[in-house]
């Protein structure tokens, strides 16, 4: 019943990637940062169950991958989101770029 | 036939999203897209017969980490001026080459995955259902699963070290 | 039935952990906190117990048979995705030791720092610990990962822990953007790897992967997973967070990244790379860039050290170059080169850790880590002198000490399998490096002081930089029977 095949999703998972990475690069706000993270996650996401979804192993291993990244990602943003708390408390800012104290 | 239809549509949307996120200088606006983008997630992995994940990515990632998001944004009364123009406008060039390096590469990398075991329609009725997804993760990944406990424990126990103004 | 024994030292970890969260509810505000100190230490050091007696078990030489109900089988839990072979107990001694030194310099930060939030510090400590060492012996790529991010998201928090401090924060959020980062690189090369394979267990990755043809997606996802573990263990070019992270976080986080995390991203590499990704199609991909990781590790690590000025700064260069020697042996590979590996890894433990105590004991007194500030420590503590001296000429590999032994099997397992020019790279910049870890040296020993008031330190502190000092000359001069336990573990990958 399925005709899309499996490359389209693959194509999907890298372009989300790719734009996933160019906000990380190109962001400077440390929430925007996070954002594009969470992004390339969610590419890898599309990966693991197209794959699992497609080859004949129907393996569930693929799904259970997914669960584990979403937890991950949810414990990895709070801890961002503590930290941009306690930096914005000092700096008035979220900005990667204002903060220079440590430099050589 | 609406699948493919259906299929490029929430594909469309998912890029089109996340293009508005990584460009919005409102914060807000971003958070707002990326709400978006993973509503069309959720559509790709009805799609892709993940029920259950396809729920999750909603409960979770827009009903959680995005609320969280947005509350910290809020809270710290992020403006647009805070969220200045992208580092260099030559990233946008950039974007482009790389976008058309992929393009032209892209199927060379493709095309050689190797053709065994496709399985193109044919699927389990069990595939990606709460009670197999559960039980695979219960039996086989039981040990991940208790150590992600741990994750979550330090995440929420430093969390509140970190935020909290006074302990 | 569980062999409980393959996870063991977790469950002290953890169990510390968590007893140290429990009983900081009875504390008021100000105490001593004492007890949790010693139940995190009963912890670390339970846990290092139950690991020998695991160890005496595999190898059958265990004085206490009691302890054996198993015989010399290699304890494995969960369906195999837990193994507790003779490489993973090496690595998870090397965490432990490194986590009960990182404990000891936290508790001289603690008195330094009255507002600091000892319990929670503690907790996170074991927990990353737990983490790191449950990486050791993983066998499949979901409980690596997770085991992964235990690590690296306590070790987001420890790098900000000092929410007052602004070079802290800084530290902190470097390392979460960048890691996180770094993270999705990996999962995106499992994600290509699972779906060529359709497992995640690590051996049987390798066979799936046996007869597969070259093909240039897979070659991505090699290169993705080899950048996204570069970055856990800063080799060069993914090493721009390691200075700042290591000079703003506090001096025990630093020495607890230097050596654990850096220890357990060894961990994952052989495990991946040896066992899973060693097959004919992809093994000159993966050596090959490690060849080049290696090498700009070994130079540029080098060369920015020399301008450093900040104590903890130039250790961040000084580690950055030595995962780049430390490189130049796992590339070599076989039983040569992971031996070599391990036994370096050992070393590099004892002189980091050493290094990173005197300079918190020094912190302590004098509230800064410049290097011109070390002036005349000679005088002020002779026990600092000797622990700079030795613990840096060893990190430079100056016979006769440990670091120099060290790194003779790590080039020669490089040059035995022909990368000559790696180790004459490494050859090159070792005497390089001599100058800056010379400079700190000849701070502290020649220089006059210029308040010329003694540092004190407890008797565990004095203990412990001694028996550190004890161990380095000793490992120089007679390396054998760390070397044989290293060969054991090198071996039991390969069986």
């Amino acid at each position: 019943m399925n005709s899309i095949p499996l490359v389209h999703f693959l194509y999907l998972a890298a372009m989300l990637f790719g734009v996933g990475v160019f906000g990380v690069l190109a962001r400077k706000n440390a929430i925007s940062v996070l954002m594009g993270i969470e992004l390339m996650l969610n590419a890898v996401n599309i990966n693991f169950l197209a794959f699992a979804r497609y080859w004949n192993w129907n393996s569930l291993t693929g799904p259970v991958f997914v669960v584990f990244v979403i937890t991950i990602a949810a414990a990895e943003a709070a801890v961002a989101l503590a930290i941009i708390i306690s930096i914005y408390r000092h700096l008035r800012t979220a900005n990667v770029d204002d903060a220079h104290y440590l430099r050589g | 036939m609406i699948e493919t239809v259906l299929f490029y549509i929430l594909a469309a949307a998912l890029i089109g999203f996340g293009l508005m996120v990584i460009t919005r200088t409102n914060p807000i606006a971003s958070a707002m897209a990326m709400v978006g983008a993973f509503a069309g997630l959720a559509g790709l992995y009805a799609m892709l017969n993940a029920r259950f994940l396809s729920i999750i990515q909603i409960l979770v990632y827009a009903g959680g980490i995005m609320v969280l998001v947005i509350f910290v944004i809020m809270l710290l009364n992020l403006e647009p001026e805070d969220l200045q123009r992208m580092r260099a406008k030559g990233f946008v060039v950039l974007l482009a080459l790389i976008g058309v390096g992929a393009a032209i590469v892209s199927p060379m990398l493709f095309c050689v995955i190797p053709n065994k075991d496709w399985a193109n329609g044919s699927v389990s009725p069990e595939f990606g259902s709460m009670a197999s997804v559960g039980a695979k993760m219960f039996a086989d990944h039981l040990f991940p699963f208790e150590i992600l406990s741990l994750v979550l424990l330090t995440a929420v126990v430093g969390a509140l070290v970190l935020a909290k103004r006074k302990l | 039935m569980i062999q409980y024994q393959a996870f063991l030292p977790e469950i002290w970890l953890v169990g510390a952990a968590f007893l140290v969260l429990i009983f900081e509810l009875f504390y008021k505000s100000n105490s001593d906190r004492g007890l949790l100190k010693a139940v995190a230490v009963v912890g670390v050091v339970g846990a290092l117990l139950s690991l020998g007696c695991e160890l005496g078990c595999v190898s059958g030489g265990c004085p206490v048979q009691a302890c054996c109900s198993m015989g010399t089988t290699v304890p494995t839990a969960f369906g195999g995705f837990l193994k507790t072979d003779a490489l993973a107990a090496f690595f998870k001694l090397i965490i432990l030791l490194a986590t009960l030194l990182t404990l000891l310099i936290s508790f001289r930060y603690f008195k330094a720092n009255p507002t600091f939030y000892v319990a929670e510090f503690i907790a996170i400590i074991l927990f990353s610990a737990a983490g790191a060492s449950v990486l050791t012996s993983a066998q499949e790529i979901i409980t690596l990962y997770v085991a992964l991010e235990t690590l690296t998201i306590s070790s987001y928090l420890l790098a900000a822990f000092m929410k007052k401090d602004k070079s802290s924060n800084e530290a902190g959020m470097k390392y979460l953007l960048l890691g996180a980062f770094s993270s999705a690189l990996l999962l995106f090369g499992f994600s290509y790897l699972y779906g060529f394979t359709g497992t995640t267990v690590i051996a049987d990755i390798g066979k799936a992967l046996a007869t597969q043809v070259s093909s240039p997606l897979l070659t991505l996802a090699v290169i993705m997973i080899v950048a996204g573990l570069a970055f856990k263990i800063s080799l060069a070019p993914f090493h721009m967070w390691t200075p700042d992270v290591y000079e703003g976080s506090p001096t025990p986080v630093t020495a607890f990244l230097s050596v654990a995390s850096k220890t357990a991203g060894f961990a994952a590499f052989v495990r991946l790379f040896w066992v899973g990704l060693s097959v004919p199609a992809l093994q000159p991909t993966w050596i090959g860039l490690f060849a080049v990781l290696a090498v700009l590790s070994i130079i540029l690590g080098n060369l920015e050290a020399l301008p450093q000025r900040n104590i903890k700064r130039l250790m961040a260069y000084s580690s950055i170059a030595q995962a780049g020697y430390i490189s130049a042996g796992f590339l070599a590979g076989g039983q040569l080169g992971l031996t070599a590996v391990l036994f370096y890894l050992f070393v590099y433990l004892f002189a980091n850790m050493s290094v990173f105590l005197a300079i918190a004991i020094v912190n302590g007194k004098t509230g800064t880590d410049q290097i011109e500030d070390y002036a005349g420590i000679w005088k002020r503590s002779p026990l600092i002198g000797v622990v700079l001296l030795v613990g840096l000429l060893s990190l430079a590999g100056v016979p006769p000490f440990a670091g120099f032994s060290g790194k003779w099997y790590l080039f020669g397992a490089a040059i035995s399998k022909g990368y000559t020019w790696i180790a004459l790279v490494g050859m090159i910049f070792s005497v390089v490096s001599l100058y800056y870890y010379l400079q700190v040296a000849r701070q502290a020993l020649v220089s006059e002081p210029k308040d010329p008031s003694p540092i004190e330190m407890n008797w565990v502190e004095r203990a412990v930089l001694v028996i550190s000092v004890v161990f380095i000359v000793t490992l120089g001069f007679w390396p054998t029977p760390v070397m044989q336990m290293a060969q054991t573990a090198a071996s039991s990958l390969f069986n």
